[in-house]
């Protein structure tokens, strides 16, 4: 394996039109856009190819881009999996090499076959004699719709050298795993960590602002809007690479308020910190706890004097995805629920981490914190070390 | 002059208006209605791409009765990053976040007929949000009457500043939380000018 350090330069060392970027949700035609878009690059030149990979998409279209990189006769194809990946992307991330996971990606294989499921029984046909017909056709579906999943479990047991019942014993056991336990279980070779451009003098708000002002003028802007969903968190992540390719200048990114999406945001942080520029990251309004720690990837932490940071683990992050039904056995219902609950803690463990990353605070006073949804203004958030700077 | 009609952001068609500077086609915006997202997203898009062009204003007018005080200080950001002068016009009225707004505006304007309205934001929205049980609720509570004190003690500093005003003044204001009509708001410094009418 290569290197941390090595693998991020190989990333960053990638020429804009040589990154790849599969839509979060991409359809069958997008995957099929994306399989000649490598073709064609592949023609040019052998160099290598970045194939941002998002947690959910199309089946067939993720098993036909998997059957092109499977042969080995493209370009090498860099494969980076982010956010919360689950049915046929882990498995199309085996067919690339090096395969890439973000910080905060987890992996959730286990969801794999029931969505395969809820997709079939979706098709509800209209009453009379078209049934039969319908009938006939779901069940095809349903039999093309497990012979992929078969496929994507074969993928990835070949790549991973385990056996297909001894996969799925492992994902039976728990929800969903972390990056680190991604790697050393063997279904990515590396987390990606970022690492922040270095800074040649200390920032001071006259500084700041120019730079700020600067990256305005010169259209380098990202905003992170509040209520941030996966869509435009992929739409953001997107900009971040096209402006970081385009120049060196410094970045600006605006967060404008508080976000929810717990994959998404985590995945913006851990873009973030792989920008190669400087990254102004300034905040307005009242950031929530994930836009705090999404903050925290930028090279220069700024927040306007009138900022607040709530630091409060809200119930869109930790909704459940485990029903527990009256008719479950009393012993599965308390393991899905310490599955769930265990799942929820790694969140707030990882968000709470990240903040005392480059603070001076500790990891385990920032979960105190968040217990208690404590609200800290910006004069606290410097002293504290989640800021570098305040602009009025 | 914009009408209210108009999509928020959208420049309208540019004329000239007694009393104010000579604003250029296409740089006229109008930020009318409740402030929320959706309005003032893409208004700071508008914002950011004619701020490019430097020395030439962009007239932003006002007519709001307030809303989402993080929508209005993510607008006050990018007014203030853009190099482009931003001439604030209050057309009927500028309450709270409205005014917030205003306040982010190198030249502040009103109508004689317009009106003004400042007080101490709140922090409403994230508390039903969260999932502590009682106990972290009451820490909540008592946390955010805190952040509260900070955040107030932050806004009578912010309109001390741009207004000149003394600080107790400030406060003073702040609490009484009332509809201040063009003039007296011109006395207080919250505007630069009125224009038209006698």
């Amino acid at each position: 394996m290569e290197a941390n350090t090595t693998i991020l330069d190989r990333v960053r060392a990638v020429p804009a039109q040589r990154r790849v970027f599969l839509p979060l949700g991409f359809s069958r035609d997008e995957a099929g856009r994306c399989t000649a878009e490598i073709l064609r690059l592949s023609a040019e030149n052998h160099n290598d190819m970045l194939l941002w990979l998002p947690p959910y998409g199309s089946l067939h279209g993720s098993l036909a881009l998997g059957d092109l990189l499977a042969t080995g006769g493209t370009a090498p194809v860099i494969g980076l999996l982010w956010g919360e990946a689950r049915t046929a992307t882990p498995a199309l991330l085996q067919t690339c090499a090096p395969r890439l996971i973000t910080p905060h990606a987890t992996l959730a294989p286990r969801r794999i076959d029931s969505v395969f499921q809820t997709s079939a029984s979706r098709m509800n046909g209209p009453p009379g004699g078209a049934e039969t017909v319908l009938g006939e056709l779901r069940n095809a579906l349903t039999s093309l719709k497990q012979d992929a999943a078969h496929r994507v479990w074969q993928r990835i047991s070949t790549r991973i050298g385990v056996t297909i019942s001894d996969l799925m014993t492992d994902v039976a056991d728990r929800p969903a795993w972390n990056a680190g336990e991604s790697v050393r279980l063997g279904w990515a070779d590396a987390v990606l960590q970022g690492r922040h451009a270095d800074l040649d003098h200390e920032p001071t708000p006259p500084t700041v602002r120019r730079l700020a002002m600067d990256a305005v003028q010169s259209e380098r802007v990202v905003r992170i809007q509040a209520e941030l969903i996966a869509d435009m968190v992929a739409a953001s992540i997107a900009l971040l690479f096209r402006l970081s390719q385009e120049g060196a200048q410094p970045l600006l990114v605006l967060f404008e308020g508080d976000t929810a999406d717990f994959p998404a945001t985590t995945a913006l942080l851990d873009h973030l910190a792989m920008v190669p520029c400087t990254v102004v990251g300034l905040a307005s309004g009242t950031l929530g706890l994930l836009d705090t720690a999404a903050l925290q990837g930028c090279t220069i932490r700024a927040a306007r004097a009138t900022a607040s940071f709530h630091l409060a683990v809200r119930t869109d992050w930790t909704q459940a995805e485990i029903t527990i039904t009256e008719e479950m056995p009393p012993e599965e219902a308390e393991r899905m629920f310490l599955l769930e609950a265990g799942r929820i803690g790694t969140r707030a463990v990882a968000v709470a981490e990240v903040l005392a990353s480059r603070s001076r605070v500790a990891a385990e006073e920032w979960s105190r914190r968040m217990k208690g949804a404590v609200m800290m203004s910006a004069e606290e958030a410097v002293s504290d070390g989640v800021l570098d700077v305040l602009l009025d | 002059m914009s009408s209210s009609t108009e999509p928020h952001g959208t420049p309208a068609t540019e004329r000239e208006v007694p009393g104010l500077p000579i604003i250029e086609p296409g740089r006229v915006l109008s930020c009318i209605g409740a402030v929320r997202w959706y309005r003032t997203s893409p208004l700071a898009d508008e914002l950011l791409r004619l701020g490019r062009i430097a020395d030439k204003p962009i007239l932003l007018v006002i007519d709001s009765p307030g809303g989402d005080s993080n929508a209005a200080d993510a607008l006050h950001t990018v007014i203030n990053l853009i190099q482009a002068p931003v001439i604030g016009l209050v057309a009927t009225r500028a309450c709270s976040a409205g005014c917030e707004i205003l306040q982010a505006c190198r030249v502040r304007l009103a109508f004689p007929s317009s009106a003004l309205l400042v007080h101490f934001s709140s922090i409403t929205s994230t508390e039903p949000l969260t999932q502590a049980n009682a106990d972290a609720r009451n820490v909540f509570s008592q946390q955010r009457r805190a952040a509260q004190e900070v955040q107030w003690a932050t806004e009578v500093r912010t309109l001390a500043k741009r207004t000149g005003m003394e600080l107790e003044a400030a406060r003073q204001l702040l609490t009484e939380d009332r509809i201040l009509p063009a003039r007296e708001a011109l006395a207080l410094g919250l505007l630069d000018g009125i224009v038209g009418g006698k």
